[in-house]
């Protein structure tokens, strides 16, 4: 394969496009199998799971195997590796069905683009890059495995493929002991017919070991090609500019400043271009721009955004009740209910390590009309950025969207804000264009987490010490309005996820007395899927709302969650149990605690798995924490790779506690206060706590997504510990330490 | 869009050492380290984080001293040997760091560990038995939280 010539004779941008990585390639070279196909409906279908709320939708893809005549076993995998681990865990299911030895085995991220693509969107988020796809995966793999058997079973001319068997990256007769290694049967093998429905082994060799991550490497080296490493020859760098008060627009094209080779009109940002991101940056900063102010800008500042919650909050003006009968809970609730709080949650930036950013080739013809796109995106949704950068260009114009390593994602890039920026630029300059958010505009015009104030009213039986009546009111801003897709009911799946019994913790079980009020707050501000959306707020109300009820019925935490599962009628009760003995253990609940120390507890739950997490900290100095340790206790099903669940949890645990003690976005009249590290500050080494984790070996089914579920519990726990601690007012107001929101290098 | 007309620039060639090999680059020599080696030089594994010195994604070792490569001018590079990620392997410092940021699963996503590793290069290169503070110590900023594992293989490498 080493003299390839391009078949569809294009430009020479198709000669650079995919140096690695191209289907041609594979298909030309002798001595290759290349299986891509499109995996049955049913197998696809099989593979997605319901997910609550209006979490962005997405259908799985199959993958393919790539088997070269070196013997490397490449696995294409639909998705986003971010960091994840997605593509090595794809990866094993891959391999196990495929019988391949694990040394020979190397991943690479398939481009959407019209040869690739079979017709179902990609897109990795609500912690479903692995249990969306591994359906399809092992398919995939169990496919190439017999194909690989039937060549094998002409190359020793026998009549079936019963006696074969593959181990080690052979396939092997189990009569002769003769073994044929793929390489020498990929030709062969490609010949042969896609089997429909193979037999899954489901051996175990591979899924749920913990073997090395395939993308770590290359990220200790310098050599892993993030989106923001994309090397296209002599295209030009630009940084977006985006209009300071959001929602604001250009009100003229502005002149391009010394340094600058280009400004672009972009409507709501514009593009400063020159030969590098230095002079770029530079430039950008001498930009004279007229913008337009949004009529709402004044509403759009937080003390305003604070006030109307609160409005809201008090008249109810809007609500809807999403679950529950409001009335009869406060009835239930008597004279007075054993608790009645109000917990604030502020507006949180993504801010992944790596900035928005993606790189643009427009292809011309030779009249000057745009025939291609070729766009690799840090992204999170490559079918969602084919889409928007097909609004961009008439139809009929190829464009291929080539997936990369995404620097963190976080929920940041499922949007498709920036591919659009980079691709009116590219069309602006007519020329290939690496186009970056700096820090500032990523921090300043994210698409945040939203805020929220929800009040929670409950009563306990003095006796019992249950639950008997719950009324909780949420007032925050929609995800799903400001995208249009508020479903007529008014209920944000989201916006309620967790505050629900059905998406949360099983408590109670459903019943009139324990009631959901969700109204949207109308601010303009934009909002986003931040890791774990919906149940980063409502965990951290109801697990407070929970230890709170606990120092009212004079019980420890632990206790009393337990007190209330035990008496649960939810079916999912017991799991939920499961998990939260299993971090008391874990997390030591039972033994003393260290003098100065304290402890928090918390269960939570998201995209299908359920976590407990116990903390314990100290507050050494006043206004000061020290977080020691946090035990996390898991289920998320199905294990595929244990080693990158437990990395899961410590990335979730860190990014909540950055969240809890110091993150938040404030306004000021439509303008982010904050926009770099300096004043959205994120834990470092010396704050790190020390983690451990334990997995539970369910058979829970389906298998349930690890990304974010370490996320939504830490808050709670954290403050009761805290106020624990210094014997203090307890806080419902994040983040913790607002003061201490800044940093320096 | 609009002409912009001749540039106006001070274009100057510097001749830097960098991973042990002599180049030269031809800019304004205020453009930073960073951006050198990224645009100009296509080494691509020093990363852009915050461009403010703050976050540390973009360490290099200058005369072997990590530091941030965003604030660095490369008109002050001159004379000076910078050695970036891509050049940390060859000492044995980073060779060993590399091996065991693999062997404990170190990075997830993987961009701070460039910055991360430059800096750990520098603390075996001066401290060859670090203790677990030493490794907490490091300033670089992994949003995605790989603290626990960096300062275990940090130990590691260093034969503890």
């Amino acid at each position: 394969m080493t003299t390839e010539t391009n078949p569809r004779g294009a430009s020479f941008i198709d000669q650079i496009l995919d140096a690695t990585l191209s289907r041609r390639r594979f298909l030309g070279g002798a001595g290759a199998l290349a299986v891509a196909f499109a995996l049955s409906p049913r197998a696809t279908l099989a593979a997605t799971q319901p997910r609550a709320g209006d979490d962005p939708a997405g259908t799985p893809v199959g993958g393919w195997v790539v088997i070269a005549a070196d013997g490397t076993i490449t696995i294409l995998y639909g998705g986003a590796e971010m960091g994840q681990g997605t593509s090595t865990g794809l990866a094993q299911a891959m391999a196990e069905e495929l019988g391949a030895k694990w040394s020979d085995i190397a991943v690479q991220n398939a481009p959407v683009s019209a040869s690739w693509t079979t017709g179902v969107p990609w897109t990795t988020g609500g912690s479903s890059g692995i249990t969306r796809h591994i359906a399809a995966m092992r398919v995939a793999g169990a496919q190439a495995r017999e194909m690989l058997k039937a060549a094998a079973a002409d190359a020793w001319g026998l009549p079936d493929t019963s006696a074969l068997i593959t181990i080690d990256s052979t396939v092997r007769n189990t009569w002769t002991g003769l073994s044929l290694p793929f390489a020498q049967l990929a030709a062969a093998a490609a010949a042969k017919p896609v089997p429909a429905s193979p037999a899954l082994l489901k051996t175990g060799q591979f899924v749920g070991v913990s073997v090395p991550r395939l993308d770590i490497p290359a990220k200790t080296n310098g050599s892993a090609r993030y989106g923001i490493d994309v090397v296209i020859p002599g295209m030009a760098f630009a940084v977006v500019k985006n209009a300071p008060v959001l929602g604001g627009t250009l009100k003229a094209t502005p002149k391009v400043p010394a340094g600058a080779t280009a400004v672009v009109n972009l409507g709501n940002a514009c593009a400063v271009v020159a030969t590098n991101t230095w002079a770029a940056i530079m430039a950008a900063k001498q930009l004279s721009a007229s913008w337009t102010t949004p009529a709402d800008a004044a509403s759009n500042g937080s003390a305003a955004v604070l006030a109307t919650a609160q409005s809201l909050m008090a008249s109810g003006a809007g609500l809807v009740v999403a679950e529950g009968n409001p009335a009869s809970a406060t009835a239930a609730m008597g004279a007075t209910a054993t608790l009645d709080q109000t917990y604030f949650l502020p507006y949180l930036a993504h801010a992944p390590m790596e900035v928005p950013n993606t790189t643009v080739v427009p292809t011309y013809d030779l009249l000057g009309t745009l025939t291609k796109l070729d766009i690799w995106a840090s992204t999170q949704s490559p079918t969602g950025v084919k889409a928007a950068a097909a609004a961009l260009v008439a139809p009929g114009v190829v464009i291929n969207v080539h997936s990369t390593l995404l620097g963190g994602g976080l929920g940041r890039k499922i949007e498709t804000d920036y591919p659009v920026h980079a691709v009116k630029t590219a069309l602006g300059i007519r020329k290939p264009v690496k186009v970056i958010w700096p820090r500032e505009e990523d921090v300043s015009h994210d698409q945040y987490r939203p805020m929220a104030l929800s009040r929670v009213r409950a009563s306990i039986d003095p006796t019992s010490k249950l639950i008997t009546a719950w009324s909780n009111r949420i007032v925050s801003p929609s995800i799903a309005f400001q995208r249009g897709r508020l479903p007529a009911s008014g209920i944000d799946g989201s916006g309620i996820e967790c505050a629900a019994i059905a998406t949360g913790v099983p408590y109670v079980a459903a019943n009139p007395n324990h009631a959901v009020e969700y109204v949207r707050h109308p601010s303009s501000i934009w909002v986003g899927y931040w890791r774990s959306v919906g149940a980063s707020i409502n965990v951290f109300v109801v697990e407070s709302a929970i230890d709170e009820l606990a120092l009212a019925a004079g019980m420890d935490e632990y206790q009393f969650r337990r007190t209330q599962l035990l008496a649960s009628t939810d079916p999912r009760a017991p799991r939920f149990l499961a998990v939260l003995d299993a971090a008391a253990t874990l997390g030591g609940w039972s033994t003393p605690v260290p003098a100065g120390r304290a402890r928090g507890i918390s269960l939570g739950t998201c995209f299908g798995s359920v976590v407990g997490e116990v903390v314990e900290v100290s507050a050494p100095v006043a206004g000061g924490l020290v977080v020691h340790k946090v035990a996390v206790a898991v289920d998320c099903g199905n294990v595929v790779n244990p080693n990158a669940v437990e990395a899961q949890m410590e990335g979730g645990v860190v990014h909540a506690l950055s969240a809890t003690l110091w993150g938040q976005i404030t306004f000021t009249a439509g303008k982010a206060d904050q926009n770099n590290f300096n004043k959205y500050r994120m834990l470092r080494g010396r704050e790190m706590p020390v983690v451990s984790t334990t997995i539970i070996r369910s058979t829970a089914d389906p298998t349930g997504g690890v990304g974010e579920v370490a996320v939504p519990g830490i808050a709670s726990a954290i403050v009761t510990a805290y106020a624990k601690a210094t014997r203090t007012a307890r806080i419902r107001s994040l983040p913790m330490f607002p003061a201490a929101s800044t940093m320096a290098g | 869009m609009s002409d912009p007309g001749p540039r106006e620039c001070l274009m100057t060639v510097f001749a830097l050492n960098i991973n042990g090999q002599a180049v030269t680059v031809d800019c304004d020599g205020t453009t930073r380290l960073l951006w050198v080696l990224r645009d100009i030089l296509g080494m691509t594994g020093t990363k852009y984080g915050c461009g403010i010195q703050v976050c540390w994604a973009c360490a290099v070792l200058v005369d072997g001293q990590a530091d941030k490569s965003c604030g660095l001018e490369i008109k002050e590079m001159v004379g000076k040997k910078i050695v970036t990620v891509e050049g940390i392997g060859a000492t044995p410092q980073g060779a060993r760091l590399q091996q065991a940021w693999i062997d404990e699963q170190v990075p997830q996503c993987g961009y701070c560990q460039s910055g991360m590793l430059c800096r750990a290069t520098q603390l075996l290169a001066e401290k060859p038995k670090p203790s677990a503070g030493d490794a907490a110590g490091m300033p670089n900023i992994c949003v995605c939280g790989s603290y626990q594992r960096v300062q275990k293989a940090v130990l590691r490498a260093s034969g503890q």
